[in-house]
């Protein structure tokens, strides 16, 4: 059975719960054994980066110390935020010397060697599971359901890091749910941000943002929304929620959702309800839950 | 011998004093900008700059850090890093923004975005308490200060009700650790 370090970050312990429920059903049915990194502490997210460069590294680094001596070498974030925040911190510790000094200074007796690679979850599941491996144990095939992948912004925009999709056309979550059985829609809003931590604090500066990710949805003809991020997720599912009036919500489901409704694991009815707009709707219409 | 050396780069505001420093904190190289307009036409949130991306640029190399200090674009800037992936002089804008916030936070300047500084100092504290995020905590004392209490309110129950904020605070068992990280690195800025 291969292993692999699991980070699941702050937002899967509260607001995203159902997507860390999803996230274990569907790595154990593929036979993908997730050791949580202990202790693990908060990325600090947007938050460091935009208060204390340092900061936002000695965060990360923490974790990543931890991870090390644990002997996790791969390490895999769902949250396109937090995987962000680890590699990027990673990275520029591998790359200056002086810089991981200053780090390892700050969370000492923690140390960083620099060993760790953080993975996002549509790189595990593409290139270190396979596609075929997924193929070979599906129960069933999502009937055709027309879904748009939407992958945000951070998760291949890794900066001087080569990224493990493209960063400006990603497939791999589109080359996944047309393995699922699912028609995954070209659409133009993949890329684009749902407004990050400002939806919560100037929530009238990115509603704009998720609009129009929702109607370039609806243009194509989309039933649901597929994301790997929370904050992507909650953001554009808050949106729709409040927005109802404007026809323009679907349900924004995990892509681990589906792939769990693929490969038959148990979701509980209550695992449907976390979402603000309620997705049972779509999964009945395609004969995919009783 | 580089002209004005001598000159505090971090006490500078203004001038070649203050792109220096810029270049400095942030590590990227502004005067490579050719002004192709690529970042902000690009940006998600430019309709709500007062100084845009491409801007920011060209004011960072005049050394016009007072009014770039003082903008609202900098707290208005997601960190969608749309900007920095498509400059075509590998210039990390966001990571630049990030210096300017930094810089605008520790010479005390009144941000325009007041809540956004306040979500991200709430955030902060948060780690700094438990070491993950304690959200149901976090999203009161944020509306409470805010003054947007009565407007999420609909929105927090809701959330509850879906059992989507839990009740109870995950405290890291190496709590001390992490706050001692914390207080090195403002020590570190004070000396």
């Amino acid at each position: 059975m291969k292993k692999i370090g699991y980070y699941p970050g702050c937002s899967l312990l509260s607001s995203a719960k159902d997507y860390n429920a999803s996230i274990h059903a569907v790595f154990d049915k593929l036979g993908v054994v997730l050791e949580e990194v202990e202790d693990w502490i908060c990325c600090g997210a947007s938050s460091a980066h935009v208060t204390d460069d340092l900061l936002a590294l000695a965060l990360p680094a923490r974790s990543l110390a931890l991870s090390e001596r644990a002997g996790l070498s791969d390490l895999l974030a769902p949250c396109s935020a937090c995987f962000s925040r680890l590699l990027l911190a990673s990275e520029r510790m591998k790359g200056d010397e002086d810089l991981a000094h200053s780090v390892n200074a700050a969370i000492d007796p923690l140390h960083y060697q620099g060993t760790v690679e953080v993975k996002n979850i549509l790189d595990v599941l593409v290139n270190e599971v396979g596609i075929p491996e997924i193929s070979a144990r599906l129960v069933r095939q999502l009937d055709g359901m027309r879904v748009v992948a939407y992958y945000g912004c951070l998760l291949t925009r890794t900066m001087r890091i080569p990224p493990f999709d493209d960063c400006e056309d990603p497939q791999s979550m589109d080359r996944i749910l047309a393995a699922l059985g699912a028609e995954p829609l070209p659409w133009s809003a993949k890329m684009d941000c749902c407004g990050g931590s400002l939806g919560l604090s100037e929530e009238g500066l990115t509603q704009g943002l998720c609009r129009n990710i929702l109607r370039a949805a609806r243009d194509v003809g989309a039933e649901a929304m597929v994301t790997t991020c929370p904050l992507c997720q909650a953001n554009v599912d808050i949106f729709a929620y409040k927005h109802k009036d404007e026809d323009i919500s679907m349900p924004v489901l995990y892509l681990t959702d589906l792939l769990g409704v693929a490969l038959g694991c148990h979701l509980k009815g209550s695992h449907w309800r976390k979402k603000f707009i309620d997705p049972t709707g779509v999964l009945k219409r395609h004969a995919l839950l009783s | 011998m580089e002209q004005g050396s001598a000159i505090r780069t971090d006490k500078v505001l203004q001038g070649a004093g203050f792109s220096r420093w810029l270049k400095e904190a942030s590590g990227e190289d502004v005067f490579r900008c050719y002004q192709c307009l690529k970042c902000s036409t690009g940006c998600p949130m430019a309709e709500a700059m007062d100084i845009l991306p491409h801007q920011v640029i060209r004011m960072a190399q005049l050394g016009r850090g007072e009014e770039l200090l003082h903008s609202e674009t900098i707290w208005v800037c997601v960190s969608c890093y749309t900007c920095s992936i498509r400059c075509p002089n590998d210039i990390h804008i966001a990571h630049v923004m990030d210096a300017l916030r930094e810089r605008a936070l520790k010479e005390g300047i009144p941000p325009k975005r007041e809540r956004v500084v306040l979500f991200h100092q709430l955030f902060l504290a948060s780690i700094r308490e438990y070491g993950r995020v304690y959200e149901a905590k976090l999203l009161a004392k944020y509306e409470a200060k805010s003054g947007e209490l009565m407007k999420n309110i609909p929105l927090g129950v809701a959330m509850f009700l879906k059992g989507k904020i839990a009740l109870l605070p995950h405290k890291v068992a190496n709590i001390k650790g992490v706050r001692e990280t914390f207080t090195r690195l403002e020590e570190g800025e004070e000396g």
